[in-house]
């Protein structure tokens, strides 16, 4: 059996007897989505390859200590809603600075990591906007369902609140976004697609 | 709609409901138009741009230079019957004595002197001194950062003395090449041995430290412990954790400080304490996470590890 077909169960356990093609498989297997949490949590693409970066170095560095009570998604996409939120307080906290041209007019922003400049105007639009708004209990539910895809035990799981708690920040977080967004979404931002966890 | 029907709605979207209340949902029209715009939004919601193959390789390799594993294995390539490469042996490095900071402290400060004599000095040369910034700032490939302020120098004549000494993450590189160096003047050695985070992959490793944000110094002052703080009065905001974290901080190094909390918070720096922390009408309890390399005092509840508030311990 190749890695790409064991379960994620038996690529732990190879990685915490220092099995590199199972870590290996693992993060491959979980990155983009990681990546996709952290990119809504964190609101830009660039603070998600950070965020998404530094989550997988954490769950390398915390391998050995899962101890497989919950499933590893769950373990990881906790880790990278943490992450984000992180990334999310250090931006905050990084001072702005830009640079002035001969006439004293701010030109482009010095630092574009502290001033999310955003590879595309498409990733500043009002999702990005709705989430930042967001109050982190919410987002971080919201997050986890609707990008993480994990359901409402392991959200529960990861935030160590009860399911009824869950369901209800998640309705009111998905309240919240809609009101910010109202009617505004460009085109493409709204599409309407099947869901695979459509009943 | 009211609240049930909009609850409803939601649980019906995410496939939470028994074959009797999808019944319900299904006959309720108002329901059904409501699910269809939550489901709209949860299109949108993971409609993310996908990560660049730059990115999740730059990712990979750094986590797997951190679990030392030289060479990542194409995993489509791997035999059923290959063996586990053995993991490199991980030499920890000793502890920075509780000096070390205050030398760190020192050599920001000079480096940031440093770099505002060559900021005054690229001030007045135009480009020749805009590049010898530009190297400055990029340092010995510090951190890409770095390079990427090079460029906007480099496009912007005259205007580098504006934003050099904004870069601190290069100063807290200087900083800690600084300290590193003053520490060996002093005698303090790192084990020889070198770590597999060095040998692996020194440059994905460096990235990952940097930015993993461990090597960062903040250097500014501490938040005042206010005379008479009650260390066992619930925290209700970010001044308080952070004061709180303070706090934990000073008894530590008093050696005054409670055995460290049982816990399960594999992402934690350094749990200090516990507390109770007021969100709204809630009380939680709260492991205290004071992440002295961040500069931050982060509360982690007892029970699931999430983060519920972050708050600085650098004075405002």
């Amino acid at each position: 059996m190749s890695t790409l077909d064991r379960t994620d169960d038996d690529l732990v356990a190879a990685a915490q007897r220092g099995d590199g093609a199972a870590m290996d498989q693992l993060l491959r297997r979980h990155y983009d989505r990681v990546h996709a949490v952290c990119r809504r949590i964190a609101g830009g693409s660039r603070d998600a390859d950070d965020a998404a970066q530094e989550a997988m170095i954490r769950v390398v560095r915390n391998i050995d200590k899962f101890d497989g009570r919950s499933a590893f998604g769950t373990w990881v996409y906790r880790i990278a809603t943490n992450t984000a939120l992180d990334e999310l307080r250090k931006r905050k906290r990084r001072p702005q600075f830009h640079v002035v041209d001969a006439d004293g007019d701010v030109a482009e922003p010095a630092d574009e990591f502290a001033h999310r400049h955003v590879d595309d105007v498409a990733d500043r639009i009002t999702i990005d906007a709705a989430l930042a708004d967001l109050p982190e209990e919410f987002k971080a539910a919201v997050v986890m369902r609707d990008v993480g895809d994990l359901d409402y035990a392991e959200i529960a799981e990861a935030l160590g609140i009860p399911v009824g708690t869950v369901k209800s920040r998640i309705a009111r977080g998905r309240r919240m976004l809609v009101e910010k967004l109202g009617n505004q979404s460009p085109p493409g931002e709204r599409p309407i697609t099947d869901s695979p966890n459509d009943p | 709609m009211n609240d049930e029907q909009y609850f409803l709605a939601n649980a019906y979207l995410d496939g939470e409901l028994t074959a009797e209340e999808r019944g319900i949902a299904e006959a309720d029209p108002e329901v059904m138009a409501e699910v269809e715009q939550l489901r709209a939004l949860q299109s949108a919601l993971r409609d993310t741009p996908a990560p660049s193959d730059e990115a999740r390789e730059s990712a990979i390799s750094a986590a797997m230079a951190v679990f030392g594993a030289a060479d990542p294995v194409d995993p489509t390539d791997l035999p059923d019957d290959e063996p586990a490469p053995a993991p490199a042996p991980v030499v920890p490095f000793r502890p920075r004595p509780a000096y070390a900071k205050y030398l760190g402290i020192a050599a920001a400060l000079v480096a940031v002197a440093g770099l505002g004599i060559v900021v005054s000095q690229a001030g007045q040369g135009g480009d020749d001194a805009a590049d010898t910034l530009a190297d400055t700032a990029a340092g010995e490939e510090s951190l890409d950062r770095a390079g990427a302020v090079t460029e906007s120098i480099e496009s912007d004549d005259g205007s580098a003395a504006e934003m050099a000494p904004a870069e601190d993450e290069s100063v807290a590189g200087a900083d800690d090449e600084m300290a590193d160096e003053e520490m060996a003047d002093e005698g303090v050695e790192f084990d020889a041995e070198p770590t597999s985070e060095a040998t692996a992959d020194d440059d994905t490793a460096d990235m990952a430290a940097a930015e993993d944000g461990d090597d960062v110094v903040f250097a500014g002052p501490y938040r005042e412990v206010p005379e008479g703080f009650d260390p066992s009065a619930p925290i209700t905001d970010d001044v308080e954790l952070g004061v709180y974290g303070v706090y934990l901080i000073g008894e530590r190094d008093g050696g005054q400080l409670p055995p460290t909390p049982n816990h399960d918070c594999v992402d934690a720096e350094q749990i200090l304490g516990t507390a109770t922390l007021l969100l709204g009408d809630d009380s939680v309890a709260v492991y205290i996470d004071v992440r002295e390399t961040d500069g931050m005092a982060v509360a982690l509840r007892t029970d699931s590890c999430f983060e519920l508030m972050a708050g600085s311990l650098l004075a405002d």
